[in-house]
């Protein structure tokens, strides 16, 4: 399902070069649920970054959901991601200005989905995170556990292959964090979507299926 | 699509108070200045009665005669020849002194001379130097009259409430009747309500009312007179061959410049004999605009009295224009970083940067389209005001369908001059930096 | 100190360009719109030359083509007739020439080996008299000078300036349509209006019996009221046989003349006022949303030890620097104007706008900069950190 192949990348100033991913090899298959881990710095976030087509690697190769995309233009990037992938981020990133049903909608509205069946839609994906009857609110009146749901309901409302994580768990409450642990794998293994997560919390890292460790960039298990 | 970004611009607006409040006032105080002028404009250059021929006008307005005295002045010139010095007297014809009289023509110098002209489709003539002050029920009305001949009517197509324009022949026959002003009508005849067939005394004499027109709602002259009576009636009261009180007015055929060449190798033909103490005679045909123009900044060539008149008024429009947008694009820009997260997230799920820009350009679209009804709101009690302080003359500002039409034009023009900016950085954004701030 | 802030703003310098150009434009409006106000504001406060308060003008119909005789007796009778009435003070004849006429009748020679241009009124002996003018040097007209051998002449200070670098010329000879002696100077005569210029302006005597001077000034005792108007007219009326003369009160023709240029002066000021607002709410708001996004920085420089003063002072040279910048940038594109002598103003007035506009526009900034500068000082180094 992903693919990299020697991936490396490097952020140059005028003075320094700092190395965040070297040469990193990975094979996630379809249905995996793989988490990261490692220090602060190691090259975590950039390497979901990269594999979320946020942002380009310096070198190497990279095979998602069977397309080769790192010679995308921009346009042909943001269908993609629109298609293919869905994000989870630590600090939830809901709009505050959009109630929690718009939030939801959000990657249906790029994608020329009518009115009528984007509500359906987003109804359906709350439903599942267990906050169809928040769906008026604003994501100021919802608690930290919450607000997260809402943002896996956005990430899943377009039924993507992919599902990428950053610390999905890390600004909440071990309970809370549980709780949307336990969507996650419900995903995993109802839907087989394929999860790439990245944590600090080894609780977490546990329940998945395979673990990956990074340290200043390489790869080390 | 367009129904989410109108509630996300509405949510966006009403969040943050005060920069709505700043924003706002920048755009709908731009807004109602700028729909005043367009009003203002209209009022003076629109297509509308009595002045819808005015670009085909050309407007003999003065006559100027000049007298030039050359002076002979002999110039002793010591040259030197083999040595020996020569006195050597040398003749210098120079301009020394001029002396010129510019005023409005003689009215039968205008009907011998311009009557004819090849490119024109009528010309009138008309004197609209005469005021004369009446008593009307103890109380002093000044009236400004105009007398003009029946052409005068086909060229200016007034709107009469009642009655007719004088023709020709009542012209010819030195008829009394009069064609009156609205405003006349009320303040001469007061409530009455038929006034035609009434009689007004001017000067000792009686004219029967036959016409009540329409007030004119622009300045020009000859049209914003109290009372129009056959130029007949007239006395021309200077026995100069050249100047008298009268005017001309010329409705060219379509080429104005062609009608003004003519116009001018038509004066040529003008002898200069019987007054031997003038040697040029200076006529200067002018346009409507140029006519206009001529008034606010004076120069001896009109076409650059309008040229300077237009550059000056697009200089400041626009730097009017650019202030309240550079200001808002000051703002919006600044308030990117507000905004970056939702940027982020928009792109992360598949927006692409031409959907990022066309909804801030929306956006500010909405707000300046609020912006622009609070500016027409301020400009329908700003116009109310102006008409009732009657500080722009005889000019009435009104409000009507293409005003409208432009109100909206000048507001998308504005929203996308001020949000393209701002929202072309926004797109362009980078996502990973834009998710960075933890600002949501 | 200075130089971290060029750092500061430099580093800066796309943002910061936007905030440049818009106080450069602010004080290019500034500056063409105070040039033109001053102008307007010096011909203002400048004498005018005469009273216009109860003075009346009355324009008698054309004589021209009327008996010189029966000119002369009716012009007599009708003077001695006004003089006669209660509440007129002076009468005076005149040409055209007069308060508010919009007439103009200029000439120009060199007979005195120098280029002279001028305007010129014809008037007779009363004109000063019924109009309160101000004779500066030597006297008005009377009636014996109109035989005495060189006819005379009577010339505003501008004239003498302008012409004679303000020498005493009275009694001297002038060579200007004709050979005239300088009998009187008056400090001014801007006939045309309160807002007109100041221009060299000579007198010549016409008698009272002249066909061409078919004009009357009425001087009128004070606080004559508008009703008097019928009865100085029915006077007139009798003895000119005539019912188409006007009469006209010169303080209205001044108020209405006025109102034309107050009217776009004051359109253009409050214009330009609103502008001033929108620009420094617009740096205000800029100001205050760049100072909030600064938090971090200030909480920074707070916990490395910077008093609460250091920060609002930073905060307000930034701003004055750019102001700076920006308004010497506006000085030199602003004082070409009158040094390339563009345009038809005096560049007198052009020094004074500049700084005049110069003032407004730092006045307007540190006002603008001194709440958020004094919000980003008393915020406290924790929380600033904090939110960072």
């Amino acid at each position: 399902m992903i693919q990299l192949e020697n991936v490396s990348k490097v952020y140059r100033t005028k003075t320094i070069e700092t190395t965040a991913l070297n040469e990193i090899n990975l094979t996630i298959s379809e249905g995996e649920f793989v988490s990261i881990m490692g220090p602060s710095g190691c090259g975590k976030s950039t390497l979901l970054n990269v594999i979320g087509l946020l942002d380009e690697p310096t070198e190497g190769k990279i095979t998602v959901a069977g397309e080769s995309v790192q010679n995308y233009n921009s346009k042909a990037t943001s269908k993609f991601r629109n298609q293919k992938l869905g994000f989870i981020f630590q600090s939830f990133h809901l709009i505050p200005d959009l109630s929690v049903i718009d939030n939801v909608e959000l990657p249906l509205l790029y994608r020329n989905v009518s009115a009528k069946e984007r509500k359906e839609l987003s109804a359906a994906a709350l439903e599942s995170v267990g906050l169809k009857n928040r769906m008026d609110h604003f994501p100021s009146q919802l608690s930290g556990g919450q607000k997260q749901r809402v943002a896996i309901a956005r990430a899943i409302v377009g039924n993507p292959a992919i599902l990428l994580a950053d610390e999905p768990t890390g600004n909440l409450d071990s309970h809370m964090g549980n709780e949307v642990m336990d969507i996650l794998l419900k995903l995993n293994q109802e839907q087989n979507t394929t999860i790439v997560m990245v944590t600090h919390d080894e609780n977490m890292a546990k329940r998945t299926n395979r673990l990956l460790r990074l340290y200043d960039g390489s790869q080390v298990a | 699509m367009i129904k989410n970004y109108i509630k996300l611009a509405w949510r966006v607006l009403s969040r943050k108070k005060f920069f709505t409040f700043i924003t706002l006032f920048g755009i709908s105080f731009t807004l109602m200045v700028l729909m005043l002028i367009t009003s203002y404009f209209q009022a003076e250059f629109g297509s509308k009665a009595p002045m819808k021929n005015q670009d085909e006008l050309v407007i003999l307005e003065y006559l100027t005669l000049q007298k030039v005295m050359y002076d002979t002045i002999a110039v002793v010139d010591t040259t030197f020849d083999s040595g020996v010095a020569v006195y050597d007297t040398t003749y210098d014809t120079k301009r020394t002194g001029r002396s010129i009289s510019t005023s409005s023509f003689n009215e039968k110098l205008l009907q011998d001379h311009f009557r004819d002209l090849e490119s024109i489709k009528a010309s009138t003539i008309f004197n609209t130097g005469i005021r004369h002050d009446v008593f009307v029920n103890n109380s002093k009305l000044q009236i400004a009259i105009n007398h003009c001949d029946a052409p005068f009517w086909d060229i200016f197509n007034f709107q009469f409430i009642e009655g007719r324009p004088f023709d020709a022949s009542e012209v010819t026959q030195q008829a009394q009747v009069a064609v009156i002003a609205q405003k006349l009508a009320k303040s001469y005849f007061g409530k009455d309500k038929n006034v035609l067939g009434k009689f007004i005394t001017v000067d000792a004499r009686q004219y029967k009312v036959i016409g009540v027109v329409k007030d004119p709602t622009s300045s020009p002259d000859p049209i914003i007179v109290d009372m129009f009576l056959p130029y007949t009636n007239a006395e021309e009261s200077y026995r100069d061959p050249y100047f008298g009180n009268y005017s001309m007015a010329l409705l060219s055929d379509g080429n104005v410049e062609k009608t003004k060449k003519e116009a001018i190798s038509a004066s040529h033909d003008i002898s200069l004999d019987l007054q031997d103490e003038y040697n040029e005679l200076i006529l200067k045909p002018v346009t409507y605009k140029e006519l206009y123009a001529k008034a606010l900044y004076y120069d001896e060539d009109p076409a650059k009295s309008l040229q300077f008149i237009s550059w000056l008024l697009i200089g400041l429009l626009s730097l009017f224009i650019l202030l309240p947008v550079l200001n808002l694009i000051n703002l919006n820009v600044s308030r990117i970083m507000d905004r970056s997260s939702e940027i982020g997230v928009r792109k992360a799920f598949g927006a692409t940067n031409s959907q990022i820009l066309t909804q801030f350009v929306f956006e500010n679209i909405v707000q300046t389209l609020i912006g622009g009804l609070i500016g027409f709101l301020l400009a329908f009690i700003a116009m109310y005001f102006i008409n009732q302080s009657k500080s722009l003359g005889a000019v009435v500002l009104e409000m009507n369908v293409s005003f409208f039409l432009y109100s909206l034009l000048i507001c998308l023009f504005f929203g996308i001059l001020s949000g393209l900016l701002p929202a072309l950085k926004m797109s362009k954004l980078q996502i990973v930096n834009a998710l960075k701030t933890n600002q949501l | 100190m200075i130089k971290h802030i060029f750092k500061l703003i430099w580093n800066k310098r796309r943002s910061n360009a936007l905030i440049l150009i818009e106080i450069f434009l602010a004080f290019l409006v500034l500056f063409a719109v105070l040039s033109y106000v001053i102008y307007n504001m010096r011909m203002l406060s400048a004498p005018l030359g005469f009273e216009t308060k109860d003075k009346w003008m009355v324009y008698l119909d054309d004589l021209s083509s009327k008996d010189s005789l029966e000119v002369l007796e009716m012009k007599n009778t009708l003077h001695r007739e006004l003089l006669n009435l209660d509440n007129i003070e002076s009468v005076s004849y005149t040409e055209n020439i007069n308060p508010y006429s919009g007439n103009q009748s200029r000439t120009g020679g060199d007979a005195m080996g120098f280029n002279i241009s001028s305007l010129l009124a014809f008037v007779d002996s009363d004109f000063a008299n019924a109009l309160d003018m101000n004779v500066v040097q030597g006297r008005w007209f009377q009636e014996e000078d109109l035989n005495s051998t060189y006819p005379s002449i009577i010339l505003n200070q501008a004239f003498i300036d302008e012409y004679f670098g303000g020498k005493n010329m009275i009694d001297s000879m002038l060579l200007f349509r004709g050979e005239h002696k300088v009998i009187g100077v008056v400090d001014a005569f801007r006939y045309l209006g309160e807002f007109s210029e100041n221009q060299p302006h000579a007198f010549y005597q016409v008698p009272r019996h002249s066909k061409e001077a078919n004009n009357l000034v009425l001087g009128m005792a004070p606080n004559t009221p508008a009703a008097y108007e019928e009865k100085v007219n029915n006077l007139i009326s009798d003895i000119t046989k005539s019912s188409s003369f006007i009469i006209k009160n010169i303080d209205q023709m001044k108020k209405s003349d006025s109102r034309d240029t107050w009217i776009p002066l004051i359109a253009l000021l409050s214009i330009c006022g609103f502008l001033c607002i929108n620009v420094a709410l617009g740096l205000f708001g800029v100001l205050w949303y760049n100072i909030n996004k600064r938090r971090g920085e200030i909480g920074l420089r707070r916990a490395v030890g910077a008093h609460s003063s250091d920060i609002s002072k930073q905060f307000i040279f930034e701003i004055l620097i750019l102001t700076f910048i920006a308004v010497f940038l506006g000085i030199f594109f602003a004082i070409q104007v009158p040094l390339l002598k563009i345009g038809p103003l005096e560049p007198i007035n052009m020094y004074y706008a500049i700084a005049i506009s110069t003032g407004i526009i730092l006045t307007l900034v540190t006002l603008c900069a001194l709440h958020p500068s004094w919000q980003a000082s008393k915020l406290h180094p924790a929380t600033a950190l904090h939110e960072d």
